[in-house]
C-alpha cells in the first residue's frame, strides 16, 4: 500500500491553496484552449510555461499538467455542439454526437462526455498510481508490427459503418491516405506531392484537414440549403437534460471498454490519445449489439462515452512511459517532460524513487484537475448549449471565421488556411454525396505513423512481410483488423436481406 | 444522386492516376526495405480500382440513395461563400484578421442570408472582434493586423 500512501502525501500537497489555484487556473485554460479548434494542449501549455518561471517547481508543473488533462475535457464541447472537434481525439464526439445535438440531445450529450471524461481520467490515474514502473516494461515490448496493426484496427473499423457504403468509406479512406502522404516521407526524408510549395514539406496539417471536413463542410452546406435556422431550433430545444435509465445500459459497459482500450493504447510511447479514442471506438462497434449496431455514425451515445473515456485513460497513461521511462508519449507529454527538466527533474525509473512526493503530488492533481472540471462541465453544460440558440445564419458564419483563426495558428501563416478552403470545398462536396468523413480523417492522421511503423517492421524482418503473422500479438491483432472489417459488412447484408433486427425490440 | 457520384468517382480517379504516375518518380525500394513510392503505388492501385469500380457500379446499377440533390441556387451560394473566403484570404495580410473577417461575415449575412444591414453590420464586427479576442489577445495567436499592436 506504499503507493496509496505516497499519493495520499502527494493528494495533500495538492490541497495547499498555491497548488489548488494552480491546478483551478490550468483547467479553465485548458478547457477553453480544448474547445477551441487548432488550439491544442500542447500550444497552451506552451504559451503557459514562461507564466510558470516564477513559481515553485511543484506549483508551476501541477498547473501544466491540468493544462494538458483539461485540454482533453475541452475538445468535445464544439464536437458535440456545433461537429467542430476541438482537438484530434474529439473527431469521434463529433461523428457521434453532432448528431444526437440535431435530435436535441446537446445537453445530455455533453454531461455523458465530461463524466466519461472523469472515470476514463479517474480510472487510468489508479493504474498509473499503482501499476506506472511494471506497466512501462510491458507497454515496451509492444513492437511497429503491433503498432501498424493496431493503427489497421482503428481504419478497418470506421471503413464500413462509417459511411453506410462500404465502396464510398473505402474511397473517403484513401482520400485520407492521399493526404497524409503530402509532404516528407518520414524515414528517408524524400519530398512527396508537394507542387513546389515548401509549406507542404511539413505535410498537410492534420488539424486544418480534420475543420475543413467536418466544419467547413457543415457549416457552407447549411447556409447553401437554407436550413441553418432550421438547425438552431432542432439542436436548442435540449429534450433531455441527463442520459435515460436505457442510455446508462450501453454507456457503462463503454467506460469499462473504453478506460481499458484507451489505457492500454495510451501505454504505448508514440500513440497518444487520438489512437486511444479510435481504437475504444473500434472496440465498443465490434462489441455492439445487432440493433446498436446500426446507431453507429447517426448518434450512439457509447460511442461517445466510450470514446471520450479511452481519450482521457490515454492522457493518464501517457503520464507513465513520462514519469517511468523519461519518454514522452505524445506531444503534450514532450513539453511536460521539457518543463521537468526546466525545473531540474529527470522523469526516469528514479523519479518514484527519489522525488516520490513530487511525482505523486503531480499525479494528484489530475485527481483534483479532473474533479474540477466534472463539476465545471456537467454544471454548465445548460450554459454551453446556449450556443445553439444563435440563430444558425450567424452561428454558421462565425463557425468558419472560428475555423480559419484556428487554422492559421497552426502554423502563425496564412497557407493552411487556403488549404483549409480547398480541402472545404471537397468536403462539402463529400459531405452532400453522404461520402463519410471520419474514415478520411482517420487515414491521414495514421498515414505518417503507420508507414513508419510499416518500415519499421520490414526492417526487424529484412523485408520478409510474414512478421505480422509470425508474432502472437500481431496474429490477434490481425484477427481483430479482419474481423472489423468483414462483420459489419455482413450485418449490413442480413439486414438487407431482412433477417435479422427485428423492429421495435428496443 | 448517381450522376453526382459519377463526377465524385471522376475526382477520384483523377487524385489516384496522379498518386500512381508520381509514386513512379519515387524510390519503390531501398536495400531491402520498402522505399518512399512504395506506399504512394499501393494506394494509387487500390484508389484507383475503387474509383473506377464506384463509377461503374453508379452507371450500371444506378443505386437510389437518399439525399437532396444538387440545386443550382445552392452551387451559386456555395460559390459566393468560398469565393469571398478566397477573396478576404487574399488581403488577410494586408488588411488584418478583424476587417477581412468582417468583410467575409457581412457578404454572408447580408447577401445570402438577407439580413438587414444593421443587423449583418452588427453581427458581423462583433463576431470578428470576438474571434480575434479570443485567439489574438487570450492565447497570444499573432493573428494578422492592421495596425501593429492594435488590431
Amino acid at each position: 500500500m506504499e503507493p496509496l500512501a505516497n499519493f495520499a502525501d502527494g493528494l495533500a500537497i495538492v490541497l495547499s491553496t498555491e497548488s489548488l489555484a494552480a491546478a483551478v487556473i490550468g483547467s479553465l485554460v485548458g478547457i477553453v484552449a480544448g474547445a477551441l479548434p487548432g488550439m491544442t494542449a500542447t500550444a497552451a501549455i506552451a504559451i503557459c510555461l514562461p507564466l510558470t518561471f516564477g513559481l515553485d517547481p511543484l506549483v508551476g508543473i501541477i498547473m501544466l499538467t491540468s493544462i494538458y488533462y483539461a485540454a482533453a475535457f475541452g475538445g468535445a464541447v464544439p464536437a458535440i455542439l456545433i461537429n467542430t472537434p476541438g482537438d484530434n481525439p474529439a473527431v469521434i464526439a463529433a461523428v457521434e454526437g453532432y448528431p444526437l445535438t440535431q435530435r436535441g440531445l446537446a445537453i445530455a450529450t455533453i454531461r455523458v462526455a465530461f463524466i466519461s471524461s472523469f472515470m476514463g481520467g479517474t480510472v487510468g490515474l489508479f493504474f498509473v498510481v499503482f501499476l506506472a514502473p511494471a506497466l512501462a516494461e510491458i507497454a515496451l515490448a509492444f513492437g511497429p508490427p503491433e503498432y501498424f496493426l493496431v493503427m489497421m484496427l482503428g481504419i478497418s473499423s470506421v471503413l464500413v459503418v462509417g459511411s453506410g457504403s462500404v465502396v464510398k468509406g473505402l474511397l473517403s479512406a484513401l482520400l485520407g491516405a492521399v493526404v497524409g502522404l503530402v509532404g516528407m516521407n518520414p524515414l528517408h526524408g524524400q519530398v512527396r506531392m508537394t507542387f513546389g510549395y515548401y509549406q507542404l514539406m511539413e505535410g498537410i496539417p492534420f488539424v486544418a484537414f480534420a475543420i475543413a471536413l467536418f466544419c467547413i463542410a457543415v457549416a457552407v452546406t447549411n447556409l447553401t440549403l437554407g436550413n441553418a435556422s432550421q438547425i438552431k431550433q432542432e439542436g436548442a430545444s435540449s429534450k433531455a437534460r441527463w442520459p435515460s435509465r436505457g442510455d446508462l445500459r450501453y454507456i457503462v459497459p463503454a467506460w469499462i471498454r473504453g478506460s481499458a482500450a484507451g489505457f492500454a493504447v495510451g501505454l504505448l510511447p508514440g500513440a497518444g490519445p487520438t489512437i486511444a479514442s479510435f481504437f475504444a471506438y473500434a472496440v465498443e462497434k465490434l462489441s455492439a449489439s445487432k440493433l446498436r449496431a446500426p446507431l453507429f455514425s447517426k448518434g450512439a451515445v457509447e460511442g461517445v462515452a466510450s470514446a471520450e473515456c479511452a481519450n482521457n485513460a490515454a492522457t493518464s497513461a501517457s503520464l507513465v512511459p513520462m514519469l517511468s521511462l523519461g519518454i514522452p508519449g505524445s506531444a503534450g507529454t514532450a513539453v511536460l517532460l521539457g518543463a521537468l527538466l526546466m525545473f531540474g527533474l529527470r522523469p526516469g525509473p528514479l523519479l518514484f524513487e527519489n522525488h516520490p512526493t513530487f511525482a505523486f503530488a503531480v499525479l494528484a492533481s489530475v485527481l483534483v484537475g479532473t474533479t474540477f472540471m466534472l463539476i465545471i462541465g456537467v454544471s454548465l453544460a445548460p450554459v454551453v448549449s446556449y450556443i445553439l440558440r444563435i440563430p444558425g445564419s450567424v452561428l454558421f458564419p462565425l463557425i468558419i471565421v472560428i475555423a480559419v483563426a484556428g487554422t492559421y495558428s497552426i502554423r502563425n501563416d496564412v497557407f493552411p488556411v487556403y488549404l483549409l478552403l480547398m480541402l472545404g470545398i471537397v468536403g462539402y462536396f463529400m459531405l452532400r454525396l453522404q461520402v463519410a468523413a471520419a474514415p478520411a480523417i482517420l487515414t491521414a492522421v495514421l498515414m505518417p505513423l503507420l508507414e513508419i511503423n510499416f518500415m519499421q517492421s520490414l526492417t526487424m524482418s529484412r523485408g520478409n512481410i510474414g512478421i505480422f503473422v509470425s508474432r502472437p500479438l500481431s496474429l490477434l491483432l490481425l484477427f481483430m483488423c479482419v474481423a472489423a472489417f468483414v462483420l459489419p459488412i455482413i450485418l449490413m447484408r442480413r439486414r438487407q436481406t431482412g433477417l435479422t433486427f427485428p423492429k421495435n425490440e428496443d | 444522386m448517381w450522376k453526382a457520384n459519377i463526377v465524385f468517382g471522376l475526382f477520384t480517379s483523377f487524385v489516384s492516376a496522379y498518386i500512381l504516375l508520381h509514386s513512379y518518380t519515387l524510390s519503390y525500394t531501398i536495400g531491402f526495405n520498402v522505399g518512399p513510392g512504395y506506399m504512394p503505388r499501393w494506394i494509387g492501385i487500390v484508389f484507383l480500382i475503387a474509383s473506377i469500380f464506384f463509377i461503374l457500379w453508379n452507371l450500371i446499377i444506378r443505386p437510389e440513395e437518399a439525399g437532396d440533390p444538387f440545386r443550382v441556387v445552392e452551387l451559386l451560394k456555395a460559390a459566393v461563400i468560398f469565393g469571398s473566403l478566397f477573396g478576404v484570404l487574399v488581403v488577410i495580410e494586408r488588411i488584418g484578421f478583424v476587417i477581412s473577417m468582417t468583410i467575409f461575415m457581412f457578404i454572408v449575412l447580408f447577401f445570402l442570408e438577407k439580413k438587414p444591414i444593421h443587423y449583418s453590420l452588427a453581427f458581423a464586427v462583433s463576431g470578428s472582434l470576438l474571434v480575434f479576442g479570443l485567439f489574438a489577445v487570450l492565447f497570444e495567436v499573432p493573428l494578422p493586423r492592421l495596425v501593429p499592436r492594435w488590431i
